[in-house]
């Protein structure tokens, strides 16, 4: 097998550790993980995707449009945050990860954020995280009554609007990368 | 926040980290079926319609990711390991790369062993006799006589097939085949 | 003989076998999940064109992509065409390539090596 395999180049891993890339996603139940650039069109074509496996898998109608609501704000927060990768910016993909585990199902996001963007963006998850269900509805009307259209820290109302479909603890990291830029990773739990 | 979350989270940076090392921009584990791998056709035809490679070349990388699939339909066995198909791409400097795995019978192991070490002995103009020969000789009946998708795998990387089988019991293998599609 | 009139889907190709309007035309993408049974009206209206042979048919088959259950399939409609064509009904294969795609061209120049019937292989601007 190793002598065939005259072509491999340098930077090719070897088939062995795809394979225990492959065992990690199996024993964590992850099904879906794209790593890259997120545009508008990407997560089309995401959402698509998830659309018909989830149909295919006959779950739920009501569940199925939750996870859906959910990932429609999460992905068009990640490319609202979007940082362009320069030689001045650290070069660390955005990535997106599907995973399901008994009956929960989890998204999870990770991406470049600039600084400036961390002190909203965290002040409006410890908020979401800290009220109940009432406190989200009242919050979400009182926040699309006065929010303007030019906000896009992505701490406006999607995060609302997760926390509420998501019925649970939005967990959340931010890792400084340099002076300009952190990395924001983020945990949604759905129960089925 | 609670440990759990603590490690959750630190997960998503070691996935990062492995599809990155791996050059992989695409990971898919799961059910496939045909519903599947057209959507997974569509999101793939979207990361490759990303790159600058010459259409041709997109449409090699097409062929090839049509043919792992829908391999992975056919031939899967349903096993109790938890072990699922797998479907994954990334791209580099050498090329697109497409993997797919999934759990064969014992029985079927050797076969398959011998029929992509022969597809690998093959240059160019072998292979495309092997192919017009298996294409008149083969019944349609869904389950192929020799495998014309191995053998177009084979003439559209232009590459030796890459594989590895994983034993997972008395009755189950893992396969597992990795192609280069150069650019 | 039958009409055959198939819209194109996203795993099928448009399928239109029309005597009466002399359009017959495969095109499209080709990657169904039972090609037998997709291909199966195909396969019965040319069961029925050799019974009652049509002169100077000219198929024209233009294919974006086919996997390779439906390259057996495509097969399988050239040798009936084959067969009618050599008890002497004159029929013509148009086939098809996009100018940027060199191994559809590649797949057209295989099948001619494979049948015996006129097949004429022309690029196309997309």
């Amino acid at each position: 097998m190793e002598n065939s395999i005259n072509k491999m180049t340098p930077n090719q891993r070897p088939l062995s550790q795809i394979s225990a890339f492959h065992r990690l996603m199996d024993e964590k139940d992850i099904a879906l993980v794209y790593c890259g650039e997120f545009s508008q069109e990407l997560n089309k074509t995401l959402l698509a995707f998830t659309e018909r496996k989830f149909k295919a898998e006959n779950l739920e109608d009501n569940t199925r449009r939750r996870i859906f609501n959910i990932m429609v704000e999460l992905l068009q927060n990640m490319s609202k945050n979007k940082v362009e990768i320069t030689e001045d910016t650290p070069e660390v993909s955005a990535i997106f990860m599907l995973g399901t585990h008994n009956n929960e199902f989890l998204l999870m996001s990770s991406n470049m954020i600039s600084n400036d963007k961390i002190q909203p963006l965290k002040s409006r998850l410890d908020q979401v995280n800290s009220l109940d269900k009432e406190g989200l509805k009242q919050l979400y009307k009182d926040v699309r009554l006065t929010s303007s259209f030019n906000d896009t820290s992505g701490a406006g109302i999607g995060i609302i609007d997760i926390a509420r479909k998501a019925e649970s603890r939005l967990e959340y990291n931010f890792e400084e990368l340099d002076a300009r830029y952190s990395l924001f990773s983020l945990l949604i739990r759905i129960v089925n | 926040m609670n440990t759990q979350a603590q490690e959750d989270l630190k997960f998503i940076s070691q996935v990062r980290k492995d599809m990155n090392e791996n050059q992989l921009m695409l990971s898919y584990r799961g059910d496939m079926s045909h519903e599947i791998v057209m959507a997974l056709l569509n999101l793939s035809e979207r990361n490759l319609n990303q790159t600058n490679f010459d259409s041709s070349i997109k449409s090699r990388v097409f062929s090839v990711m049509v043919e792992c699939l829908q391999n992975i339909t056919q031939h899967s066995e349903k096993s109790e390991h938890g072990r699922s198909n797998m479907f994954m791409i990334g791209f580099s400097e050498s090329g697109y790369m497409v993997y797919s795995g999934n759990v064969v019978k014992s029985d079927k192991v050797e076969e398959l062993k011998l029929k992509i070490t022969q597809i690998n002995t093959m240059s160019e103009d072998e292979l495309k006799e092997f192919y017009k020969f298996w294409i008149k000789n083969e019944a349609v009946t869904g389950k192929s006589g020799f495998g014309l998708g191995l053998i177009q795998i084979a003439r559209k990387t232009g590459n030796p097939l890459e594989y590895d089988f994983e034993q997972l019991d008395n009755d189950h293998y893992f396969f597992s085949l990795r192609t280069l599609v150069d650019h | 003989m039958e009409i055959i009139n198939i819209a194109a889907t996203e795993d099928t190709p448009k399928i239109v076998l029309d005597h009466q309007q002399g359009i017959f035309e495969i095109s499209g993408r080709s990657l169904p999940e039972d090609v037998v049974v997709f291909y199966a009206p195909v396969m019965q209206w040319l069961d029925d064109l050799v019974k009652n042979p049509i002169n100077n048919l000219e198929l024209s088959i233009k294919l974006e992509y086919f996997n390779t259950a439906s390259s057996k399939l495509i097969l399988d409609i050239l040798l009936k065409l084959e067969e009618i064509f050599q008890n002497g009904t004159p029929l013509k294969i148009k086939w098809f390539y996009n100018a940027s795609d060199s191994d559809m061209k590649e797949a057209g120049e295989e099948y001619s090596e494979i049948v015996s019937l006129p097949l004429e292989i022309t690029e196309f601007q997309a």
